[in-house]
């Protein structure tokens, strides 16, 4: 269950499109089951043409996650931003093998990720964490398959394919950007 | 590619395990996947990746739970919420994985899955993967 964090003199919850339309930062608190002693803070400004910046933050028990956008996020994307941040409450093992806790650095990544490629039309991805501390975001379509692997900021790529024809792509998302935006569009239908 | 060394080596396959027999992985709500084109959910290739520990995938044996008259939720306790997957021995080794019996005192039908697991194994595992426990609606 998601919290909110308090900014400035309100409560803003993640999911509120009106604030976020009016004030295009969002923010989110949810208990640290972790506990994780670091602090995990700004990620560099204007990493997009979305964002301006995400930034994770621990505070005591609680872990908040505020994202600064330059526009009004899509309801689409702040669910999905909703789901990844959600993926830092795992504790170590919750896959109940060995799993690792979600790298902060993989959801900003995420999160970015979603803000810059998700456009109206574009139906959600599943967030999904992985072993390792990544994140896949994941569509399984009747018309084709696509999954966006987070290994680390640095280390992004996906792989596409399309039912009927079996075309397929399975490249590092660094300079296969367009290829991207080609399969997401194919997703929507366009 | 083939077999790894280290998987030869220290995870040999089972020479007694059949390639009919089911092998079962608990898969955590966060691995649910819908798919369209299966018109079911199924798992994400995420849940077939070896974890970070050096130790290869870990399954379930239903030979084994069937052979003592148990049942396969006695796998899943402790883990609600939780689907089993199953996929069989054969499949595994046909993606050159080795199914090695590890029996722990807790649960005899332990046995790991050893080989190199790309992501396109992972898919291929993802899709063939039968729901022996499905994820409760």
């Amino acid at each position: 269950m998601l919290e909110t964090k308090t900014l400035g003199a309100t409560e803003y919850g993640l999911a509120e499109a009106a604030i976020l339309s009016e004030r295009w930062l969002s923010a989110a608190t949810l208990p640290d089951v972790l506990a994780r002693p670091a602090v995990i803070t700004a990620a560099a400004e204007q990493t997009s043409p979305a964002l301006q910046r995400v930034v994770i933050r621990k505070h005591g028990p609680s872990l908040s996650v505020e994202v600064y956008a330059n526009h009004p996020l899509s309801p689409t994307v702040l669910k999905s931003v909703e789901a990844v941040v959600d993926l830092l409450s795992l504790p170590p093992g919750w896959n109940s093998y060995s799993a690792r806790p979600i790298e902060h650095q993989s959801a900003k990544q995420a999160i970015q990720l979603l803000a810059e490629y998700l456009k109206p039309g574009t139906p959600p991805p599943s967030v999904v964490p992985t072993v390792r501390g990544g994140i896949q975001l994941e569509w399984h379509t009747a018309g084709a398959d696509l999954e966006i692997y987070i290994e680390s900021p640095n280390e992004v790529s996906f792989f596409a394919e399309e039912t009927g024809s079996g075309q397929s792509s399975d490249v590092p998302l660094s300079g296969h950007e367009h290829q991207l935006i080609s399969w997401l569009e194919r997703l929507s239908g366009k | 590619m083939g077999i790894t060394d280290d998987c030869a080596k220290n995870f040999p396959n089972g020479t007694t395990i059949g390639e009919s027999v089911a092998l079962l992985r608990r898969i955590p709500p966060k691995h649910f996947c819908f798919d369209e084109k299966l018109k079911r959910c199924r798992p994400s290739s995420a849940a077939f990746e070896d974890d970070e520990d050096g130790d290869p995938m870990s399954v379930y044996r239903l030979d084994v739970i069937e052979a003592e008259g148990g049942h396969i939720s006695r796998v899943m306790a402790g883990h609600e919420g939780f689907a089993l997957a199953s996929l069989t021995a054969g499949q595994v080794r046909l993606k050159e994985q080795t199914v090695h019996p590890d029996p722990l005192p807790k649960e005899s039908s332990h046995t790991q899955v050893c080989g190199s697991k790309p992501k396109s194994t992972c898919r291929w595992f993802a899709k063939q993967a039968e729901w022996a426990l499905p994820p409760q609606a």
